[in-house]
């Protein structure tokens, strides 16, 4: 595994835990939910300045997934915040646009892994 | 080539393994796994998804997705017959936010929430097509340049592939832009 897939595949990994604390953190009680979306949202803005870099790296296909993703956690992050003030009104709409986001991020990045290990040539016959 | 693939198991045991082996596959390099979750249908002919999520809202948004998937799965009359026969019941259990995408097999993910037999039926014979009663399946989102992992896992499990190219489903009866209907990782499934 070369630096540059292992890099791509950290950062899927690191997609997968924000969705879990997304799904963890807006399963609880509206309070609850206010007091952990904050650090949320900079997770979400730390994987997309990394994300940032990364694409540098990556072919087209790639790319253009990592720059969806990027996209996805610019929203994400502004879904967190908006929830840390929301009135109890828009606590839910906000609360299933954080879980949308942070999922259409990690599906982004999944797709660009997979597009990634697809360019790998030579590593199994083309059957499909 | 980006497939749904339906891995259909004899019991949940069998299913569990096998969601575990498909990550396990994602792991090694040999496939990507999107999504994955583990449904079983009963000997009466209603489904289930097994599921972490302890929040009903979400397990309902699971079932609908993965309902809508089945459907798709088993062709394109089951996907019709689903898309015609259950928007009403889409329209008057799920509301407006749920698409039409999601009627072809709807009814399946409502099961977690009880609603009324006869839409449990029609769930049924939706997804009858594809896992039949008393048996469980693995439902997953791949990226896959060869099959033969897939299919080499699934008869080590002695389960059955059925598999459908992704763009053959977007054309009419899946909704890309809906999510949250496959765990995007690996987990310890639990019926609800």
């Amino acid at each position: 595994m070369n630096d540059m897939k292992g890099a791509l595949e950290q950062a899927r990994r690191d997609a997968q835990a924000l969705h879990k604390k997304a799904q963890d953190a807006t399963a609880k009680k509206h309070a609850d939910i206010r007091a952990n979306v904050e650090k949320l949202a900079d997770e979400a803005l730390k994987l997309q300045a990394a994300l940032k870099v990364l694409k540098l790296s990556q072919h087209a296909d790639a790319q253009q997934h990592l720059n969806n993703a990027v996209n996805a956690l610019d929203d994400a992050a502004k879904n967190a915040k908006a929830i840390k003030t929301a009135n109890e009104r828009d606590l839910g709409i906000l609360r299933a646009a954080l879980r949308l986001r942070t999922a259409i991020a990690l599906k982004q990045l999944s797709r660009a892994l997979a597009a990634k290990r697809t360019s790998v040539k030579g590593r199994a016959p083309q059957f499909v | 080539m980006d497939n749904y693939v339906a891995i259909v198991v004899d019991n949940d045991d069998k299913a569990y393994e096998g969601l575990h082996a498909l990550w396990r596959l994602d792991d090694a390099g040999d496939i990507t796994v999107h999504g994955a979750a583990v449904v079983h249908r009963d000997q009466y002919g209603a489904m289930d998804v097994a599921t972490k999520d302890t929040d009903p809202g979400a397990r309902t948004a699971i079932g609908i997705g993965i309902g809508a998937l089945l459907g798709a799965l088993a062709g394109p009359v089951g996907a019709a017959a689903g898309a015609a026969s259950a928007a009403a019941v889409t329209a008057a259990s799920v509301g407006t936010a749920a698409g039409i995408g999601a009627a072809a097999g709807g009814a399946v993910g409502l099961t977690a929430d009880a609603v009324k037999s006869s839409e449990h039926d029609e769930a049924a014979y939706e997804t009858g097509f594809v896992v039949p009663r008393g048996k469980s399946a693995i439902i997953a989102e791949v990226s896959e340049d060869w099959t033969t992992p897939v299919d080499n896992m699934a008869k080590q499990i002695g389960g059955t592939v059925y598999r459908r190219p992704k763009s053959s489903i977007l054309e009419s009866y899946w909704n890309d832009d809906d999510d949250g209907y496959l765990y995007p990782y690996d987990y310890e499934p639990a019926y609800a």
